[in-house]
């Protein structure tokens, strides 16, 4: 299922989590989050991000 | 987990402060149709004008300047703790509802639902969900 979590911390900066999409789909989906609360400081791209062509092999070395 | 971004909030919406400040009990006063602008109150007899005030129950208050980029920059007198006591520490706790806001009033215009609760560090956690999710 594919969900949007975010995390707002006591001094009111947020972290964005896409979970269970896949791909560019993902910075879709926050962008325009982003871009209503402020200044992007950090992304990263967890494991799901680089399986968009998942070979066999690729989905061995991403679960080790 | 697919994609983390963090974000250093900035105060641009108008609409998402006023819904803040009201969940913290707080009133809102903005320019008058005449463009007189809102005062917070200060130390003493100080006195700012502001474009946005956030009037506060304590003796001081906390205003928005708004910069030429949009956004709206907090001030306060935050001598001896009054407004930190409200608002939070350098008004985190009304940012942190702000944030909240915003999140909520862009689930509203896609029609997600919208989960919120509070984690054990005093986060607020929010969820979104729904068919409208690429």
């Amino acid at each position: 299922m594919t969900q949007v979590v975010v995390i707002i911390d006591p001094d009111g900066n947020a972290t964005i989590e896409v979970q269970g999409m896949t791909g560019s789909a993902c910075t879709d989906a926050t962008k325009a989050l982003e871009e209503a609360l402020g200044v992007v400081t950090k992304t990263t791209n967890k494991i799901d991000y680089y399986r968009q062509e998942v070979t066999r092999a690729d989905r061995i070395r991403t679960e080790n | 987990m697919s994609h983390w971004t963090t974000v250093k909030t900035q105060i641009k919406d108008v609409q998402a402060l006023i819904a803040a400040a009201t969940e913290l009990g707080l009133a809102v006063e903005l320019p008058s149709p005449t463009g007189q602008r809102p005062v917070i109150r200060g130390y003493a007899t100080m006195r700012q004008e502001v474009d946005l005030a956030v009037k506060l129950k304590g003796r001081y208050d906390v205003g928005f300047l708004k910069q030429p980029d949009g956004t709206y920059q907090m001030t306060a007198d935050w001598w001896q703790g009054h407004v930190a006591a409200e608002i939070g520490a350098e008004g985190g706790r009304l940012c942190q509802v702000y944030v909240f806001h915003v999140i909520a009033i862009q689930a509203r215009k896609k029609g997600l639902g919208v989960f919120r609760s509070v984690t054990d560090d005093g986060s607020l956690r929010v969820v979104l969900h729904g068919r409208t999710l690429p």
